[in-house]
């Protein structure tokens, strides 16, 4: 059996294929084959080559040895009283009924009663009891917010006034400083105003030259 | 589940009753750990039914569910990766101090040359934990909850191809751990492989 440097995939039309775990199409066809995943040609190849090669059966045992011994894990069974611990945590954060839960967890549900979750089966992340606890970090949480967006309203009204004060002034400095100026403008509409001929009845007197 | 998004609790407790045990095994070969397993299967489904009027019925459930405890499960590690994997604690006969845990492996079947069943336990515990996460929920879901590939990739979010990969990268990265492990105990047949092999 030859592979050519050139074909390193796995090829089921070619019966003289050699395959080897270092070609990682291959060693994927045959975990595929060990977990039924594969059908056809594909499973051909597969079944074929480890039934041919003593390499490849020797690997392929010891993948198939390997996911064996994951039996040896121990598996939980879970026992009604966790499910119906998880039941109770999921409908008292629900609110969708009241729930009790018997501290001796009998596994007997009821739901005509408040809900009483014994505190040792619901996780720390889930206990509505801490909450409750303490109450005031909250509230002193609440009124720092609180002030300090009241805060912030007052301080900008007060910019706000002080402003506009600002500009007020501003103006009253506008006109104080050009006072003289303000004045000689008048004299000017004084003299403009005085310069009419009705006024002398002689208008060569008050030509200018 | 239908009825649980119609907001039937009979139906809901029903369905933990049927998926509990399941999700919280996988959540414990998932992080190692026997209380953070136990927090984590709460709270998937605390989720599921704060989101079941999102379920579709066109999408499978135990995929979904599982989905959702395998993205607690990797959360968990990434956030906190020193409070995961610590060595689950084994007996002499090899299954956890809790009355409830019983490993799947015949008790009276004989383990090897002079190796003890809690030495076999500790070294596939170790083994699986020295995958990836992906390879370890990939070996975990097609294991013992004998999902196909198809199923374990609509939880990972991957390709059939991706899911080939990463089965064969673990089962292989899982041979190699193992090595020392399969030299010792006895030679168990495979007896699939080989009434497969002799048709």
């Amino acid at each position: 059996m030859n592979k050519s440097p050139e074909n390193d995939t796995v090829n089921p039309s070619d019966p003289d294929q050699d395959f080897s775990f270092s070609d990682p199409g291959f060693s994927e066809l045959v975990t595929s084959y060990l977990d039924g995943e594969v059908s056809g040609a594909d499973a051909e190849i597969a079944r074929r080559s480890i039934k041919e090669s003593p390499e490849i059966r020797l690997v392929a045992q010891d993948i198939q040895r390997a996911w064996d011994l994951l039996d040896f894990l121990p598996v939980t069974v879970s026992p009604e009283a966790k499910t119906l611990e998880t039941l109770a945590l999921v409908l008292q954060e629900s609110g969708s009924g009241p729930v009790v839960l018997d501290d001796s967890v009998n596994g007997e549900l009821s739901t005509n009663l408040p809900p009483q979750i014994p505190e040792r089966s619901i996780s720390s992340k889930f206990r509505v009891g801490s909450r409750v606890k303490n109450p005031w970090w909250k509230v002193a949480l609440i009124a720092v917010v609180f002030g300090g967006i009241l805060g912030f309203l007052a301080l900008g009204v007060l910019r706000f006034f002080e402003a506009s004060q600002t500009e007020k002034i501003k103006q009253v400095i506008g006109v104080v400083e050009n006072i003289q100026f303000l004045r000689d403008a008048n004299d000017i509409d004084f003299l403009k105003a005085i310069a009419v001929p009705e006024l002398f009845g002689q208008p060569d007197s008050v030509a200018v030259p | 589940m239908i009825r649980v998004r119609e907001g039937d609790d009979e139906a809901f407790k029903e369905l933990i009753t049927r998926f509990h045990g399941r999700i919280h095994n996988f959540l414990k070969h998932m992080v190692g750990n026997e209380q953070t397993a136990e927090d984590l299967t709460q709270e998937t489904f605390l989720r599921v039914h704060r989101a079941r009027g999102r379920y579709r019925a066109r999408c499978r459930f135990a995929s979904w569910l599982f989905t959702i405890a395998n993205n607690l499960a990797l959360n968990r590690i990434r956030d906190n990766p020193s409070a995961n994997l610590q060595p689950l604690p084994v007996t002499e006969s090899g299954s956890l101090p809790m009355s409830h845990s019983t490993p799947r492996a015949s008790v009276q079947e004989p383990v090897g040359k002079g190796m003890e069943r809690a030495e076999v336990v500790a070294a596939v515990r170790a083994a699986l934990d020295a995958l990836n996460e992906n390879q370890r929920a990939a070996i975990v879901l097609s294991k013992f909850e004998e999902m196909s590939y198809e199923e374990i990739g609509k939880i990972l979010d991957l390709g059939p191809q991706a899911v080939k990969s990463l089965v064969n990268r673990a089962r292989v990265r899982l041979k190699s751990h193992l090595l020392g492990v399969l030299d010792q105990i006895q030679s168990r047949p495979i007896e699939d492989m080989d009434e497969d092999l002799n048709e």
